[in-house]
């Protein structure tokens, strides 16, 4: 029978000049945070793409000078 | 009555260079580079001080540093860039206490940012544009060929603004843009659960500063926001909006100094203020034949900054790609290096480096590095180095993402996944777990 090692029954790792402190824990709004992680980092990079391209066709709609709306 | 006939100054290059050819080189080199903006614009002769006194705090850091001495090479701590491993060859300078070469080298910069200082004052900006060239070509040189230890993300603003302003036309629009898209760019590598949970900074001793522990994802993911859509408004025509996306970024530089102290506030906020700040005025798109290199410079920005997205695996993780683009604060690391050095008479050293800051990179590639040079010398010649690699970010497990029975055979890609490097995908073993880290 293969067991999977529980990550709560490893030693914690002892960093130079880190002895006694406490090991890393999240709060209770990152916990629900990380449960939607996909949708969160999906939405990011969508907004990120979103505004690249809002900017660059904003960008050439107001500048470019054979524009329809510059020709009067 | 005779009207007084104004004297117009006599420039200090007309004194200095007299003979035609002379006159003929400058009058060419002002309009190659566009120098007559920066002869009418405020704006631009307040960035020209802003950049040289960006200079004076990197050369400042830079005068003392054994990044790119040859006695980096003697003691093993020299790194070059992956695109260019064999940077030690280029290396001649000594600094303190080894040698003074160095530290002369950058005293002659001072002198030649005193007399840009000088030529500044003389508003000659011909020869303040050439007596800042020097500084310019040392920081590129030395940043990009001679060492990858100098490549802090201010260095890289510092590059980019000297760029534009001293070689390319429509100076004022492109550092704007420059600026602005240096805030959205950062957010590509903000898309991670180093910002979008906050764990960079919960997993910190000291947390996030001021703010307590249960906001610290509020505030990371309006970090987020704002530099990748607030930041385009300081580019706006409407006063109340650039307005308020100004004193935010301000306030952010400031509170940012708790952490990265002087050296980025320095080579940012003055810039800031001075395109954003009471002298702005909203500054046309240039589409131009003139501004075909200002728009390759972006894009080119864009690539650089998605090279470590497309190399396959969390570049947090393996750091792969991670410094061609701004990664400031993209995870917090730390991390065991093991090298068993084996000789061929069979004896084994054991070398165990640990990370001891968040700040420490954690990249294989620089531990790699290192390893790499204990596979010389005559007692290892059928010798090898056996090497393991642990690393978490942000307070997550330590991850096994290397363990090589040979580094000396192994090879590093600079542009493409390192298969001796694991990612996530390849299921590394778990080592432990870390302790709350420190910021230093």
């Amino acid at each position: 029978m293969t067991e999977e090692m529980s990550t709560s029954s490893i030693p914690i790792m002892i960093l130079k000049g880190l002895e006694g402190n406490s090991p890393t824990t999240l709060s209770g709004l990152q916990v629900y945070l990380a449960s939607h992680y996909e949708i969160l980092n999906g939405f990011w990079w969508i907004m990120f793409a979103g505004t690249l391209l809002y900017v660059i066709a904003r960008t050439l709609y107001d500048n470019w000078p054979t524009y329809p709306h510059d020709k009067s | 009555m005779n009207q007084p006939i104004e004297q117009k100054e006599i420039l200090p290059r007309d004194r200095v260079f007299t003979a035609p050819i002379e006159q003929s080189f400058l009058n060419s080199y002002r309009r190659i580079f566009s120098i007559e903006e920066i002869e009418h614009s405020k704006i631009l002769q307040w960035v020209f001080g802003a950049t040289l006194f960006s200079y004076f705090v990197a050369f400042n850091s830079w005068i003392g540093s054994s990044a790119t001495t040859i006695d980096s090479i003697t003691n093993n701590s020299h790194l070059c860039w992956p695109y260019f491993q064999e940077c030690g060859k280029l290396l001649f300078l000594r600094a303190l206490p080894q040698g003074y070469s160095q530290p002369f080298l950058y005293m002659v910069l001072f002198g030649t940012l005193l007399i840009s200082v000088y030529c500044m004052y003389r508003k000659d900006w011909v020869l303040a544009h050439l007596a800042l060239l020097p500084s310019f070509l040392w920081h590129t040189f030395a940043m990009f060929v001679l060492t990858m230890s100098l490549s802090g993300n201010y260095e890289y603003y510092l590059f980019f603004f000297s760029l534009i302003l001293l070689f390319f036309p429509h100076k004022e629009f492109f550092l704007k843009l420059a600026l602005v898209f240096f805030y959205f760019l950062s957010t590509a590598a903000k898309i991670h659960e180093t910002w979008i949970l906050g764990t960079y900074f919960s997993s910190l001793v000291t947390g996030l500063p001021l703010f307590p522990r249960w906001s610290i994802p509020f505030f990371t993911n309006l970090i987020i926001f704002m530099e990748m859509v607030g930041s385009w408004f300081l580019l706006s025509r409407r006063p109340i909006f650039q307005r308020t996306v100004l004193i935010f970024f301000v306030m952010f530089h400031l509170y940012s100094g708790l952490l990265v102290e002087y050296r980025y506030v320095a080579t940012v906020l003055p810039t800031l203020l001075i395109l954003f700040g009471p002298l702005y005025s909203y500054t046309r798109a240039p589409l131009d034949k003139k501004s075909i290199i200002g728009w390759l410079l972006i894009t080119l920005l864009f690539l650089f900054q998605m090279v470590p997205q497309i190399i396959p695996g969390d570049e947090k993780l393996t750091m792969e790609g991670n410094k061609y683009g701004l990664y400031m604060f993209e995870a917090n690391h730390q991390c065991v290096s093991t090298a068993q050095i084996i000789r061929a008479d069979g004896t084994v050293r054991t070398v165990r480096t640990e990370s001891a800051s968040a700040r420490a990179r954690c990249d294989p590639y620089k531990y790699w590095i290192r390893t790499k040079g204990y596979c010389t010398g005559r007692d290892m010649v059928g010798g090898r180095v056996a090497w393991t690699f642990d690393h978490s970010i942000n307070g997550g497990p330590f991850y096994r993402i290397v363990d090589a029975p040979d580094s000396c055979v192994l090879i590093y890609k600079a542009f493409s996944h390192n298969k001796w490097i694991k990612t996530e995908n390849d299921n590394p073993a778990i080592i432990g777990k870390p302790v709350e880290n420190i910021y230093d």
